[in-house]
């Protein structure tokens, strides 16, 4: 830092006297004030570029973003009243956010549920804690002695998976002590408050067993409550809900706490089942009959943006790996072949698959159905292709993946080939060789191909409005009716507010998980 | 002896380009071998077909003792240190070092012990959490080829390493590889363009140009008898004069005759190849067998030796190497002085 500060002053210094030198003033006297004077006029100069360069993208900062979304934040806190904005300041909006549609009755039971399986979880993990692991050492003696025996082995696995996710990431602790820190002084409660409740929560075991029922109970919770709607059966959705809460511990928490696939099955598995344990024995309906209108679509909204990125990410990097690979002809005239389909207008290509997929008219409706009647396969026209949410999220996975393989394949190009030859001379099979090499070595492209695709697919808002019908509607569309049929603004900026603050952390935390400089580098 | 690679007439064709051209040679257990020639004469096709990257078009390969043509590389008990090094980015040293073993699945602790040996081996202990980004040239070169040799291969090939280096580190590193092949004794295939390495670091040398073997032996054999005008000239630079050989002088235009050691030739034209070390020059010079006259044209002094380029009577060029031994007996440029070799020291090559 301080050698860095110090090349700077000699870089300046540099200039200076090379301005010197250039000035014709060379020939005169150089006084104190002749230095001086050219001293302030190169500072000068390099001050007015850097401000040249600020105003430019503050003004753009300002145009493009900080005043629309002033203007939104505004309106979001008025009311309207018949068809008259008016300006009182009220969270209204926000609180409607949350609220429609939640308070009926199966919803207690969903609360009661998370809350009796976040306690019981919490008391399995704790007491695991304080009686299995204390006897680490005689359960691994004991486990050694059959290790032989392929069920001991597991075990040993098992139980290491299990102390791994125990032993979890100091950083947590770090946290509370900072939020309670913070809510206490905010709550101007005396100092000793905070270190009684720090004290009772420093018992480490409680604190770590406590984080991780907390997240699994969400996730069983989440996952059983949201997976219905898409029409999946409850015991089905249990499943889904075990291996989704699976997919979320692996991607999110995984690497925070570094616990393996076995810690992350066990935990996801004790959650969903805990927690449909508990709403059966409280004897209140699984799943609610209603989900928050709006909170439930925005979740809605994301679940689809996730599927659409892993779709459009799944058909896009074959592609990328086939082309970059494989191809030695014509390899460029393929790629852009790609761009094919953005030539012509997006509505358009919607609007084609809704004639290729469409039901319920005279002729028997759409290209696959008017074939299939007629062909005498069918006797009704196949309503689940058009109208929900399955469409929208094929039509958004086939027009994103083309786009996806760019990035992907540029970062594949720039992968030297010698590593798979090296890989292959070292003992790697093909196929060993692809998941040891090639695939870490893509990520940075696969990570900017998700950015592509999972910000602007939270907000989608053609697609669904063309093929979704009222089942497959997301977000963006509920914004469009809030500011155009409903015609209440103040509720639909509310809305687009707290879409773009979900954006910003789904983008942040993307953005975490990798350097943006370490992509764009590797590009 | 133990033949560690035999290749058997190998030929590789790329379409019509005939890359390697009926290749074919032994090499012993815990031998140096290196394959020398100019860039694009098919040493490092001959490498890739022993590796198994490339198929040959015809021939047979021979690792340990089995045929080895129809397997893939990742099969052979080969392993390479490529000339870009192709040490993985996204790995730490321990990894990249380990990852043949864990491919292997050898317990950890056994994976971890051999890593260790091997960084010892190469003066690196304590670089297995480091970066590949953060190790300098040389440091990655020995980490390149450690690689390789933890999996305790029967031949290693190196595709010249030492190519990117700069020339000190390239000495010291020519040095160091043969140490380490001296205390693991594996069998060397080395792959270089310069005479030099090759020279100093083999036991045995195979000289390649336009896909062919021109000739194979120790380093003094290639050196001091070359058997083509190629060799000659690649290897040292030599003087090459054409003439008539007729019983032990061959005749060479505008000069007259020039004795030599050679004896069992039929008589016809030939070239004579001199090495400029092995050429005396000075005012006066007798006793020795051919003696010249000559006009010094250029002077290149080096320290220990200085170079001449001098201009026989029949106008010809002759460069010429001579040793400082005594200070201040340098000769300038336009001096006229005698240039004289003995007959031992010429070597006749037939066309």
């Amino acid at each position: 830092m301080k050698s860095e500060k110090n090349r700077e002053r000699i870089t300046t210094k540099q200039r200076i006297l090379d301005a010197i030198r250039k000035s014709k003033k060379i020939r005169e006297k150089i006084t104190k004030q002749n230095i001086l004077d050219t001293v302030n006029a190169v500072r000068k100069s390099e001050k007015t570029k850097v401000s040249f360069l600020l105003s430019h993208s503050l003004i753009w900062y300002i145009i493009f973003l900080i005043v629309p979304l002033g203007i939104t934040f505004v309106i979001s806190l008025w009311q309207m009243e018949d068809v008259n904005l008016i300006p009182n300041w009220t969270l209204e909006n926000y609180v409607e956010f949350i609220t429609e549609g939640v308070f009926n009755a199966p919803w207690l039971g969903v609360l009661l549920g998370f809350a009796a399986s976040l306690i019981v979880i919490t008391i399995i993990f704790y007491s695991a804690d304080r009686t299995v692991f204390r006897k680490k050492q005689v359960m691994l003696a004991r486990a050694r002695a059959y290790h032989s025996h392929v069920l001991s082995r597991l075990s040993v696995h098992l139980f290491h998976c299990f102390r791994k996710a125990l032993s979890m990431c100091r950083r947590s602790q770090f946290l509370y002590a900072h939020m309670l820190r913070v809510a206490t002084r905010v709550a101007k409660l005396p100092q000793t408050f905070f270190e009684r409740i720090w004290t009772f929560f420093h018992a480490r075991a409680l604190n770590d067993a406590f984080v991780i029922s907390f997240l699994g109970a969400l996730m069983g919770t989440i996952f059983t409550l949201i997976l219905p709607r898409f029409g999946f059966s409850v015991i089905l959705s249990l499943v889904v809900g075990v291996i989704l809460s699976l997919m979320f511990w692996l991607l999110l928490i995984r690497r925070y706490y570094e616990t393996k696939w076995l810690g992350a099955f066990a935990v996801a598995t004790l959650a969903t089942s805990v927690y449909a344990a508990i709403s059966f024995i409280s004897a209140s309906p699984l799943i609610p009959s209603s989900v928050p209108l709006y909170a439930g679509v925005l979740i809605k909204s994301i679940f689809v943006s996730v599927a659409v990125t892993l779709g459009s990410v799944g058909v896009g990097y074959p592609i990328a790996y086939y082309l970059s690979m494989k191809v030695e002809k014509y390899k460029y005239t393929l790629l852009f072949l790609l761009m094919g389909p953005y030539l012509a207008s997006y509505i358009l290509l919607v609007f084609a698959w809704k004639v290729i997929l469409d039901y319920g008219t005279a002729e028997g409706g759409g290209v696959i159905n008017a074939v299939l009647l007629n062909l005498g396969l069918i006797k009704e026209p196949i309503t689940w292709l058009m109208y929900n949410i399955g469409p929208v999220v094929f039509i958004l996975i086939f027009s994103w993946g083309p786009w996806l393989v760019f990035p992907m394949f540029a970062n594949l190009e720039k992968m030297d080939k010698t590593l798979l030859e090296a890989a292959a001379d070292l003992g790697a099979n093909p196929r060993q060789a692809f998941w040891k090499v090639t695939l870490p070595l893509s990520k940075p492209g696969i990570l900017v191909a998700i950015l592509f695709v999972f910000i602007p697919t939270i907000g989608e808002f053609v697609t669904p409005s063309i093929v979704g019908g009222t089942e497959g509607m997301m977000y963006a569309n509920i914004i469009e009716g809030r500011f155009k049929r409903g015609y209440n603004w103040p509720l639909g900026s509310a809305l687009s507010f707290i879409l773009l603050i979900t954006t910003l952390i789904m983008a942040s935390i993307l953005i975490r998980k990798v350097s943006l400089e370490q992509v764009m580098e590797s590009l | 002896m133990k033949i560690d690679v035999e290749l058997k007439n190998v030929t590789k064709k790329f379409g019509d380009v005939v890359a390697v051209d009926n290749v074919s040679f032994k090499v012993k257990k815990g031998e140096f071998f290196s394959l020398l020639g100019p860039s694009g004469c098919g040493k490092t096709t001959t490498l890739r077909i022993i590796t198994g990257f490339e198929k040959p078009t015809e021939g047979e390969v021979y690792i340990g003792e089995k045929v080895m043509t129809d397997v893939p590389p990742f099969k052979r008990p080969t392993n390479i240190v490529f000339q870009n090094l192709a040490l993985f980015p996204h790995l730490n040293v321990y990894d990249n070092i380990s990852f043949g073993l864990k491919i292997k699945k050898l317990p950890k602790d056994a994976i971890q012990k051999k890593v260790e040996e091997m960084l010892n081996l190469v003066r690196l202990s304590g670089y297995e959490k480091r970066r590949i980004r953060q190790l300098s040239g040389g440091e990655q070169q020995r980490i390149a080829i450690v690689r390789a040799l933890v999996n305790e291969p029967t031949v290693l090939l190196l595709d010249e390493p030492l190519g990117p280096l700069d020339l000190k580190l390239r000495e010291e590193m020519a040095v160091e590889l043969k140490r380490i092949q001296r205390e693991v004794g594996t069998t060397f295939i080395y792959v270089t363009h310069d005479q030099g390495e090759a020279i100093t670091m083999s036991n045995r040398i195979a000289v390649m140009d336009y896909g062919k073997i021109l000739q194979i032996g120790s380093p003094d054999e290639v050196y001091e008898h070359p058997n083509t005008e190629f060799v000659a000239e690649f290897i040292g630079r030599s003087n090459v004069v054409k003439g008539q050989y007729k019983d032990g002088v061959v005749e060479v235009n505008d000069l007259g005759g020039m004795i030599v050691g050679a004896q069992n030739f039929d008589s016809g034209p030939v070239l004579a190849c001199i090495k400029p070390e092995k050429i005396f020059v000075g005012k006066k010079l007798d006793s020795l067998d051919n003696i010249f006259n000559a006009e010094i044209k250029e002077v290149y002094y080096q320290g220990p030796i200085t170079q001449y380029r001098a201009l026989l009577e029949n106008n010809s060029v002759i460069s010429i190497i001579s040793a400082n031994i005594r200070a201040g007996e340098l000769f300038k440029s336009g001096d006229k002085v005698k240039v004289a070799w003995n007959k031992e020291n010429v070597v006749v090559i037939k066309t």
